[in-house]
């Protein structure tokens, strides 16, 4: 199957991503943080260590890239984990409802998603300081919108099938109904459109921190790698280019991902 | 025979993942005649309309030689030829219109490319639509399943092909509409002396239309035979299982006792449109109501006030022993184990994500009857008077056929011991062959367990052959209803006229 193939190499790309973000930081004697003034802007090569570079203040490039990385992807997974719970259970609980109760839980959502969301975030970081736990939430509240539209929406589908109708007429209540029909049935295609909600979220991470929103100093994001790397790209463009490939790949790898798992997911025979 | 329109020798095709789904398969077809293509579905019979067209998926392969007047008929050939020398009609009309553009205006495109020098009324006169400029200004989900399919006609009609596929065009119509559709092809096959190539698992429609019959059966001709000689002396094993299953018995007699089902002067709506409007009906314990009318005549609106799936206003209302519209929450849901339906579309009839035994389970669970081991022999005694094998009940819906699935959701509605069973067209969407052993099983089921059957269906021989008591509907009404063999043998109502007329 061809659909096959793609997924594992959207799986494979994934996870040589996620492993070097995990353990590359350890393969260097650098510290993310560590200023070395004899190395400054050095050029990326083997001999003298630092294989992506250093940049204006001599800190090593490959080690702060990787572990930029890995805050990306902990804060693109604990967002989609955020949306995927709120995302699931309001969708699936107003499409199995429906009726009036269903029309009023869409409505309170057409307003939150109607809120300016950037500004909000913008408003609550400034408020409450820079705090990663904040911009969790923040992002995955903003994912979790999109998806309980869509879970909705097909939840409402699958209410009227023939399979939920005969468990109606067996007795079956709506915790019933939702618990083993419904949201069952929905999980293959939360899981695709999560595929989608993650890269989307590091990318509004990434966003509020080139715009030096992000996480807080001593903390090293994607984001403010990029808008550091921005300020150097003259004199040393390897400090921008480290962590802009390392975004590109991290993105590229979840659209295959989720393109892979959606062909899956469409092939005859599963609903 | 004047010389072929289209010939075909020795043709195999061969999927990518190596099933060989059409094996030497040779016929001829000459202008003006119609050859229908019989056979249950996986025969083949849609791989052979693909291949004429050219719209194998891709990896087939195929072998053999098509012939289109003389010339030969390869991939390249069939695509310069689709729409144009060869027009092809789709079962789903839904699905092959555009379902955003006026009908006028997809036919007046299909026209000009055509260079037909036709106007869109007269192509829509052709098919015996209104030729009206207002009705062209229609969009195809403003039109009844019949209207769409003969708009269907007349787009594969534009650039007036001499050769014409129609691939189970009347499957998915109501009897009344599929009558019109046929009446509307063999129209058209003697004006324009089309070469028709007619595909259906329809005997009805096959015995209306067809001069010849090609059967089919695992990809391989059984049988190629005029339809005379077809349908008098069936010429092989496999036509007479065919027939037989056709011809079924006559009806049962009326029964009667106390009353299961009681219903006086009921009206609901669906779609918030009023699509009940004062039914009367009754139904004797261990009786069978059939319940017959065209499609949005409101028959599956009664199915869902039945079971207390939707609402409905009764002045009467006694549905095993019970109006479920004034129970409370409990005594409701006990009151479902008492009535039980079973729906058309086998397909989706099943949780895709339950194995055979967990769907069988639920409602045993459901209701907290009995514990793990009295459960499980309770599955496999369900799984038995269904006639289905034990070791199906680890497999998943995806992994049975029509057949079993259909019988997997009568046993699961079995489950509770119902009174009352409604079927809801609870055998259309089968092959002929498994229609007849599902209606079997069904009297087999009434007849031990003293079953109450509310048969629903467009299919009147089932009907016959089931019940002894018919409801004929129209537009929410009741227009007729009585003994089965009064009412089929002398219909007083003239829908009731029209249908029967459809369907023999």
């Amino acid at each position: 199957m061809p659909g096959d193939r793609s997924l594992r190499i959207a799986i494979g790309l994934f996870f040589v991503l996620a492993l070097a973000s995990l353990v590359g930081p350890w393969l260097r004697p650098f510290d993310a943080w560590h200023t070395d003034w004899t190395q400054l802007q050095i050029a990326p090569g083997i001999t003298h260590g630092h294989w992506l570079g250093s940049d204006a203040i001599g800190r090593d490039v490959f080690v702060r890239t990787l572990l930029a990385g890995r805050v990306s992807l902990l804060l693109g997974f604990g967002a989609g984990a955020i949306a995927l719970l709120f995302g699931l259970a309001y969708g699936a609980l107003a499409g199995t409802l429906g009726g009036a109760i269903e029309r009023l839980m869409m409505r309170a959502l057409d307003v939150v998603s109607a809120l300016p969301f950037l500004l909000i975030v913008v408003l609550l970081l400034t408020l409450f300081g820079r705090s990663g736990v904040l911009l969790v939430v923040a992002v995955g509240v903003y994912a979790c919108i999109d998806l309980a539209r869509m879970l909705r929406a097909e939840a409402a589908r699958l209410r009227v099938l023939p399979f939920v109708q005969a468990a109606r007429a067996l007795g079956a209540g709506p915790w019933w109904l939702l618990t083993r029909h419904i949201v069952p049935n929905l999980l293959g295609f939360a899981v695709v459109y999560l595929s989608l909600a993650i890269p989307q979220a590091i990318l509004v991470e990434s966003f509020l921190s080139f715009l030096g929103l992000g996480l807080d100093e001593p903390s090293v994001s994607l984001g403010g790698l990029l808008a550091e790397g921005v300020q150097e790209l003259e004199d040393a463009p390897w400090v921008l280019l480290a962590p802009g490939g390392f975004l590109a790949a991290l993105l590229i790898a979840f659209t295959l991902l989720g393109d892979a798992l959606r062909a899956r997911l469409q092939r005859p025979g599963v609903a | 025979m004047s010389v072929a329109k289209l010939s075909v020798r020795q043709l195999c095709v061969r999927y990518r993942d190596g099933d060989v789904v059409l094996r030497d398969l040779s016929f001829d077809l000459a202008a003006g005649e119609c050859l229908a293509v019989l056979g249950e579905s996986g025969s083949g019979k849609s791989t052979l309309a693909r291949t004429l067209i050219g719209l194998l998926p891709n990896g087939a392969r195929t072998n053999g030689e098509l012939r289109f007047d003389g010339e030969v008929l390869d991939i390249a050939a069939a695509a310069r030829l689709r729409g144009r020398g060869i027009g092809m009609v789709f079962q789903d009309a839904a699905a092959s219109l555009h379902p955003l553009r006026r009908i006028g205006v997809q036919l007046s495109e299909a026209l000009r490319r055509a260079q037909a020098g036709r106007t869109v009324s007269d192509a829509l006169g052709e098919v015996g639509l209104d030729a009206s400029s207002t009705f062209a200004t229609r969009y195809p989900y403003e039109l009844s399943g019949g209207q769409r399919q003969r708009v269907m006609i007349a787009l594969a009609l534009a650039a007036s092909p001499e050769l014409l596929i129609a691939d189970e065009v009347t499957s998915a119509l109501d009897p009344l509409a599929a009558r019109e559709i046929l009446d509307v092809l063999a129209r058209l096959q003697r004006d324009r002396r089309l070469a028709l190539l007619f595909i259906s698992h329809d005997l009805l429609a096959v015995r209306h239309l067809a001069d010849r019959v090609l059967l089919l059966r695992h990809g391989v001709v059984d049988a190629l035979v005029d339809k005379a000689i077809f349908f008098a002396t069936p010429p092989s094993d496999y036509a007479r299982v065919l027939l037989a299953a056709a011809v079924r018995g006559a009806a049962p007699l009326l029964v009667s006792g106390t009353a299961v089902l009681q219903v006086q002067a009921l009206s609901a709506d669906y779609a918030e449109r009023p699509a009940l409007r004062d039914i009367d009906l009754a139904l004797p314990r261990g009786g069978a109501l059939g319940v017959i009318g065209a499609s949005g005549s409101g028959k599956s609106t009664l199915a869902r006030v039945l079971l207390a799936l939707q609402s409905g206003h009764a002045r009467t209302l006694q549905i095993a022993g019970a109006d479920p519209f004034v129970l409370s929450h409990a005594a409701r849901k006990s009151w479902r184990r008492r009535v039980q339906i079973v729906f058309q579309d086998p397909g989706m009839a099943l949780d895709p994500r339950m194995t055979v035994a967990e769907t069988l389970l639920e409602p045993l669970r459901l209701h907290g009857i009995g514990d793990a081991t009295t459960r499980a022999a309770r599955v496999l005694e369900l799984l038995a008077s269904v006639q289905l094998d034990a070791t199906l009940a680890p497999r998943y819906p995806q992994q049975l056929s029509g057949g079993q699935k259909q019988r997997v959701a009568i046993a699961r509605a079995l489950a509770l011991d119902p009174e009352l069973l409604v079927c809801d067209e609870a055998v259309s969407a089968l092959d002929l062959p498994v229609q007849a052993e599902i209606l079997a099983l069904l009297q087999d089921l009434q007849r031990m367990r003293g079953l109450s059957l509310v048969f629903i269906s467009h299919d009147l021989a089932a009907v016959r052959v089931l019940c002894d008591r018919v409801l004929v509907l129209e537009q929410g009404r009741v227009v007729e209803h009585g003994a089965t063999v009064d009412v089929l043998l002398r219909p007083q109502h003239a829908h009731t006229r029209a249908l029967l007329a459809a369907s023999t």
